[in-house]
């Protein structure tokens, strides 16, 4: 696997190596706190995005709105008193039923007289955490492993790849609806099924950007200063690796609520009658047809900016990080 | 076995038809090339009555098969293989089959097809449609049959309605149902392309030569789209895809009946829904608790809300649609007695309940419900219902069909910490309304008893009400029974059923519902009921 | 090693790769509850005899490995048995579905290319532009739909308030004009989300090679952006698209199950979840292998053009 460094490649430039560290520690050498400069350059980079930085916004805007709805109580105790949403999204009855929306109701009312915007203004909550928990343990498990795949090589490299090519092979939906069944419905268990579908994805994208990124020369010359494989994997290769998956994982959030939603269409959802968007929107298809709008139009709106939102940040993530053409080319250690 | 079109039989069919057609003009509206497109909400799975356990493939041969006597709209008996059905003694009956009927493939029918037709459902999922009462069958001549039961059996006649006669050769092996249904009846077995269509074709050599009906079904063919989403269903409707979408939601009702090309047609069907307590579990076991649950179900609010104001609460078994075993007055008072929505005395019911039982409450439990939208939304209403008083803290578990199932029939439904949200399905018989759900020997997993309920006398009246001919007998019997069952309240009944079908009002003329889904598309011909659906035009 | 002896290796390694998909949906299968007698017997009275007879016929009985190798026996000799609850043979079954899955798929996927990857360039070479941000937003805006609510509101569109398309499939044969027809509006739903994903990829790609050394290289060379791009910039980029294309190949089927609901679509989706909540094992397992197979394959391509692409790659 060794191959010379200097093979066809132009000229390399090396820098930063300049301390006398006694045991050749790349880490030393790059001790110049390079790594949270290079995050405060992308978080520039970031903000000139303009679509980007519009969608973190929406996002911040609805996280608020959706954690402000009703008070939260923590063991009794009561950690946010403020209920923005003017009825309890689970009262049926408030209302009569069907009702266009009106001043009283803003987003109408449902089959069972409960308030839509109360419900929209709650949902959030299940969707933000949905999306971000799912996504989160997912890249907790994919990412060490893939990276470890695609670092190390060899047999550990092809374990972990079968069982990935195994799961991949597998349609998502049908693993979804087996562990839905025999688990039963409710959030943790929609969780732990959107979990063990999803990490494979990060695990086969970042072992892919490992294979590219070990051959780099700034990898190859960490190697041959002695750096440790753990401290190379963790400060040259993963973060060099990582902007693909990160762009995934931002867009798989929404992918998560969307996927929460085809579930729920087909009978699997949340618990019947939760204020959850997807839920809301595939409970109520019917009335589509029906001329009954508002009772899916809000919550797929609500759904449709989430995700809109959500991607644009992915977006303006993967700009931030990605080297620009007026900087270095070199995105080794900086 | 071809699944696919067979495009040329169909020419030839219409070839045959044109000719014939051509001279009758158009009386009755047997005009050339008439269509009708309705919707099946699944897949037909079978074509085989020995092993069809779904209603939709019962739906969907009902026109081709033909049993001995028919149940018409109003619950009576009308003869159709067979002249006659008489009684020769307490266990021998007589049939007496009509003559010149032949099958789709050209054989005669003949007594012979009959028991064999009898005899092949043993070892098959539909064991119980014959083998409940079945004992023997002798055949005298061609058309003269002897069946014997193997008990006094009340529901005879009915029963027959429900046991489709198919060739004997289906029985010795040389024809095969799984290529398509071969049967008596008005229309012929055309094509299924599975979850595409299944289309079948007027009969012309149909048996019938009556009057006030025409002779031969006035629509050529009945092509059956297989639409399983119910918006899109509706959709195809409104865009004139479809002239017949059977089953739209109680939502969609409201809506469609405002639209003068849509017109509604609804009916009391034989079933209701049921809230089924576990009573081997506290404190269900509690009489009283079960009676301040039932009289916490909000019927009223139920049916405004999820069911569009359409159909009736329902405080007893038996349907309404069985005017000669129940009425009205029986149900209000039973309302009134154990199960009408009153939360006032609900509460005192539950405080004496759970006083008895020395439970604290509130009580954590859970319902458990499938997937159906109308049942989800109820069992949300009695839910938030059960949770407004202080004796409850219910949630709501949804499980996909057969999870649910499995649950629900499970060996130890009785002993669950849950609560279940039931559907059921009678027929033109008190006995299906009480026997499957309530009789001791029919605890899961034998059948459907899934509260494990037992009372001798109900068992008693029960055994005594089937083996008696005498209609006034019953009666008695079935109201005992009944005031009985309503009284240990093992289960809260929630609503009677309704069945409802949309269809477009210049393209179909003369459709009736029928009260049972099995006989979804009866009205499309049935001599034997005065009844005939034509495409409106002509 | 080379790259004929790596394309070989993978192709060996299918093989316990399918294995192990079939293993895990058995497992699968047998860990729901209920079962297809269940199923087949509700709300009906059986007896006991008749219950254990229809288990015999399922082998419910037996240990489960059995029921297992008693199902590979017969997939080795090409018998994939017979549907539970149907009449119909697993071959028949899948033979009959999988063409119309395979158009709807292929026609979606098509579109996403052709949509996607253009628009990802034209995106990346403008960069930061209000073109390259309006067809960001717009890419992305089709991602954001719920597949089944875009479906309907298509179908409720055309097909009953502007009355332009049916509502449901045409009685014709597959690849007949009015099937093509009624196919836009599936595979428009079905592709839009994978155009949206080509396009962002696409332009993630360029916009990375764009800043690669050797692009600046070429252009001091003298070369035109046009083959600039075209030659090098593509053919580098594709890597990444090329690893996530192959991924759709597998979220096709999951986005076909429930437009194939919504547009009455006769195909593999509905077959599949049907069978697995019948409890249809033999249907499942035949499913899941065909899906997989297309999966491991499209992989396979996957990898070897993912080799071939980049040379810095070895294996």
């Amino acid at each position: 696997m060794p191959r010379n460094p200097l093979d066809g490649r132009g000229r390399l430039r090396v820098r930063g190596f300049g301390s006398d560290d006694a045991d050749g520690d790349a880490e030393a050498a790059t001790a110049t706190t390079p790594t949270t400069d290079r995050w405060r350059r992308a978080w520039t980079r970031f903000r000139r995005d303009r679509a980007a930085v519009a969608g973190l916004a929406v996002i911040a805007v609805m996280a608020l709105l959706a954690v402000f709805a009703r008070p939260i109580e923590v063991s009794g105790v009561v950690v946010q008193p403020v209920a923005l949403a003017p009825y309890d999204p689970g009262a049926s009855g408030v209302a009569p039923a069907y009702r266009p929306p009106s001043l009283a109701h803003p987003f109408g009312t449902d089959w069972a007289g409960r308030d839509v915007f109360s419900r929209v203004l709650y949902g959030g909550r299940y969707s933000l955490s949905v999306g971000v928990i799912a996504v989160s343990l997912a890249l907790l498990v994919g990412v060490p492993l893939g990276a470890v795949a695609g670092y190390v090589g060899g047999w550990v490299d092809e374990t972990i790849m079968r069982l990935v090519d195994v799961l991949y092979a597998f349609p998502f939906l049908v693993l979804a609806i087996a562990l839905v069944a025999v688990f039963g419905q409710g959030f943790w268990k929609l969780v732990g099924a959107l979990v063990a579908v999803g990490w494979i994805g990060y695990a086969r994208l970042i072992r892919g950007e490992v294979l590219g990124v070990s051959e780099r020369d700034y990898v190859l010359a960490a190697r041959a200063l002695g750096a440790s494989d753990r401290r190379i994997l963790r400060r040259h290769v993963v973060p060099n690796a990582i902007a693909p998956v990160i762009v995934q994982a931002t867009l798989n959030v929404g992918t998560v609520v969307l996927s929460a939603a085809a579930l729920g269409f087909l009978g699997l959802g949340l618990q019947p009658g939760t204020a959850e968007w997807g839920s809301m929107l595939s409970a109520g298809r019917d009335t589509l047809v029906g001329g009954e709008w508002w009772v899916t139009v809000f919550p797929g709106l609500a759904v449709f900016l989430f995700v809109l939102s959500i991607n644009l940040v992915g977006d303006g993530v993967r700009d931030a990080l990605d080297p620009d053409a007026d900087t270095d080319t070199y995105r080794g250690a900086r | 076995m071809p699944p696919f079109t067979t495009s040329r039989r169909q020419l030839l069919r219409w070839v045959g038809a044109a000719s014939a057609a051509g001279l009758a003009g158009c009386a009755g509206g047997s005009g050339d090339g008439t269509e009708l497109v309705a919707t099946l909400g699944a897949d037909v799975s079978t074509y085989d009555p020995t092993q069809a356990n779904d209603t939709t493939s019962r739906k969907a041969f009902g026109l081709v098969y033909e049993p001995l006597v028919s149940v018409d709209f109003e619950g009576n008996v009308r003869p159709t293989l067979a002249t006659s059905v008489d009684q020769q003694d307490d266990l021998t009956w007589r049939v007496s089959l009509r003559e010149g009927v032949t099958f789709h493939d050209g054989s005669d029918l003949t007594a012979t097809d009959v028991k064999a037709t009898f005899e092949r459902y043993e070892g098959t999922p539909r064991e119980s449609d014959v083998f409940l009462w079945y004992d023997d069958a002798t055949v005298r001549d061609d058309t003269t049959i002897d069946v014997t039961l193997s008990e006094p059996y009340a529901p005879f006649r009915l029963s027959l309605g429900g046991v489709p006669i198919v060739p004997e050769a289906v029985a010795t092996g040389d024809l095969d149902l799984s290529n398509g249904p071969v049967g008596t009846g008005p229309y012929a077995f055309d094509a299924h392309e599975p979850d595409r269509l299944y289309r079948i074709v007027r009969n012309e050599d149909h048996w019938y030569d009556g009057d006030g009906v025409p002779e031969t079904p006035p629509i050529e063919t009945v092509t059956f789209r297989i639409i399983v989403e119910q918006s899109s269903q509706l959709a195809a409707l409104q865009g004139g895809d479809i002239d017949l979408a059977n089953n739209p939601p109680a939502d969609a009702v409201a809506d469609l009946r405002q639209d003068d090309a849509i017109t509604i047609s609804d009916r009391l069907a034989g079933g209701f829904e049921m809230l089924v307590f576990p009573l081997a579990t506290e404190p269900f076991s509690n009489r009283d608790v079960r009676e301040g649950v039932s009289r916490l179900v909000p019927r009223e609010e139920i049916i405004e809300s999820v069911y569009g104001g359409i159909g009736q609460p329902a405080y007893a078994p038996i349907s309404p649609l069985l005017s000669d075993y129940t009425s009205d007055a029986f149900l209000q008072e039973m309302g009134d007695e154990h199960m009408r929505y009153d939360p006032e005395q609900a509460r005192q019911l539950l405080d004496a309940g759970f006083a008895d039982l020395g439970i604290d409450p509130p009580y954590e439990t859970t319902i458990v419900t499938n997937e159906t939208g109308d049942r989800v939304r109820w069992a949300q209403l009695v839910r938030d219902e059960l949770n407004r008083t202080d004796y409850f803290d219910v949630s709501l578990e949804q499980f996909e069909w057969n999870t649910y199932i499995s649950r629900v029939l499970a060996g130890d439904s009785h002993r669950s910490d849950a609560m279940m949200a039931l559907g059921w399905s009678g027929g033109w018989d008190p006995d299906t309304y009480l026997r499957n759900l309530f009789y001791s020997g029919q605890a899961t997993p034998s059948c459907c008893n899934a509260a494990h309920y037992a009372n001798d006398e109900v068992d008693r009246l029960l055994d005594e009400a089937l083996t008696t001919y005498d209609t006034a007998a019953r009666r008695d019997r079935y109201e005992q029974a009944q005031r009985q069952v309503v009284a240990d309240a093992p289960v809260a009944f929630v609503r009677f059923g309704t069945r409802i079908e949309a269809f477009r009002t210049d393209a179909v003329d003369g459709f009736r519902t029928y009260p049972l889904d099995s006989g979804e598309f009866t009205a499309i011909y049935a001599p034997w009921a005065g009844t005939y659906t034509t495409t409106g035009g002509g | 090693m080379s790259l004929r002896r790596y394309v070989l290796r993978r192709t060996l390694l299918t093989l316990p790769i399918l294995l192990g998909v079939s293993v895990l949906t058995f497992g699968l299968v047998k860990l729901l509850p209920g079962t297809p007698v269940d199923y087949v017997l509700q709300f009906q009275e059986a007896t006991p005899e008749l219950r254990a007879s229809l288990r015999a016929q399922y082998h419910l009985d037996e240990p489960l490995w059995n029921q297992y190798l008693l199902w590979l026996n017969d997939v080795l000799h090409l018998d994939f048995g017979d549907r539970v609850v149907s009449d119909r043979s697993v071959t028949a079954a899948i033979a009959e579905r999988l063409p119309e899955t395979l158009v709807l798929g292929g026609a979606a996927f098509l579109i996403a290319l052709l949509v996607g990857v253009p628009t990802g360039v034209v995106a990346a070479v403008n960069r930061g532009t209000l073109l390259d941000e309006g067809s960001r937003v717009v890419a992305l805006a089709g991602i954001a739909t719920p597949n089944f609510w875009l479906g309907l509101l298509l179908l409720l569109l055309f097909g009953v308030h502007l009355n332009l398309a049916p509502v449901i499939p045409p009685v014709a044969p597959l690849l007949a004009p009015e099937s093509l027809a009624f196919l836009v509006l599936p595979s428009l739903t079905l592709g839009t989300a994978s155009a949206a994903l080509f396009t962002r990829l696409t332009r993630s790609a360029v916009t990375e090679q764009l800043g690669r050394e050797y692009v600046r290289a070429a252009r001091a060379r003298g070369l035109d952006e046009r083959t600039v791009i075209v030659k090098h910039v593509l053919r580098n980029s594709l890597v990444s698209v090329v690893t996530v294309a192959a991924v759709q190949v597998a979220f096709l089927l999951d986005g076909a199950v429930v437009i194939e609901r919504v547009f009455s679509w006769p195909g593999l989706g509905r077959l599949l979840v049907r069978a697995i909540l019948q409890r249809d094992f033999p249907v499942v397992q035949a499913v899941v292998l065909l899906v997989a197979t297309a999966v491991v394959v499209a992989n396979l391509l996957a990898d070897v053009l993912y080799a071939w692409l980049d040379p810095r790659i070895t294996y």
